[in-house]
């Protein structure tokens, strides 16, 4: 499961709540962001999947929105899981800014060495 | 003597006087005279001595000022060569520390001009990756048709299922 991240949130990232949810509601809840609006059996069979994963019922709260480009984002309380394209392209992008900064270090210790 | 015309009486007279005469002058003229050359014969001969002396003391003194004004000229000419010498060390020691941080500052301004040069090409380089990721992001977003889309999302339920 290379292509998928599972994560806990970091503290900025908390929920954009109108009014804030108890914990046992969060727990309860799962976010899920798509491009694209799921159809009955894509939502039934998430619904399935998350509380299969999470091992309790989950209420589903689902946003369409054009930000994660494709893909799905899962936010389960604290955890997350990131399916989404917009995921992938960060994390595609954090690679080659790493990669991008160890060529450039390398470089110049091997400079240094000469 | 009579008979020869010559007065005995008279002769003993003027012998007599002559003597006299010879005695006081030797006493009253002769004696101081030579009293007199003498003094100043000794009085001459010790000018003499003197101005001997005076010169034998102004030739010692002339030689000991040579000598004195010799040992100052090697003592000026050691001092001025240690002077020169320690000049010259300083001269070279100054160089070399200046020569030193010239070079410091050389290889300081290169290597920060090195820092610079790889911080701008990493700034440029993740500016690209930043805008290669952006145009991808926009080219997806708009491009995905929706049955792509939802085989994405079938892609996430088959692989999320094998998540644990």
């Amino acid at each position: 499961m290379e292509s998928l991240t599972q994560s806990s949130l970091p503290s900025t990232e908390l929920p954009e709540f109108t009014t804030a949810p108890s914990l046992q509601e969060a727990a309860s809840r799962a976010v899920v962001r798509v491009a694209v609006a799921l159809t009955p059996e894509e939502h039934q069979r998430l619904q399935d999947l998350l509380e299969k994963l999470f091992h309790r019922p989950l209420q589903l709260d689902v946003e369409v929105t054009p930000s994660v480009i494709g893909g799905v984002w899962v936010r389960v309380g604290d955890e997350v899981i990131d399916g989404s394209v917009r995921g992938r392209l960060e994390t595609l992008r954090h690679h080659l800014r790493t990669q991008s900064r160890i060529m450039v270090t390398s470089r110049r210790a091997f400079r240094g060495t000469i | 003597m009579n008979q020869l015309g010559i007065d005995v009486g008279l002769l003993i007279s003027q012998t007599v006087n002559f003597g006299l005469l010879a005695v006081l002058l030797y006493f009253l003229l002769y004696k101081p005279v030579v009293g007199k050359l003498e003094e100043r014969a000794q009085r001459i001969k010790k000018g003499i001595e003197d101005a001997e002396q005076a010169e034998k003391l102004v030739q010692d003194a002339t030689a000991q000022y040579e000598q004195e004004m010799e040992r100052a000229r090697q003592k000026a000419h050691e001092v001025i060569e240690r002077a020169t010498r320690i000049a010259e060390q300083q001269r070279q020691e100054i160089l070399a520390q200046a020569r030193e941080e010239a070079h410091d500052l050389i290889l300081r301004a290169q290597q920060q001009a090195q820092h610079e040069l790889q911080e701008g090409q990493l700034a440029v380089q993740q500016r690209v990756i930043d805008l290669a990721i952006a145009i991808a992001s926009r080219i997806l977003q708009e491009e995905l048709e929706e049955e792509k889309h939802h085989e994405l999302i079938q892609q996430f339920l088959s692989e999320a299922n094998q998540l644990k």
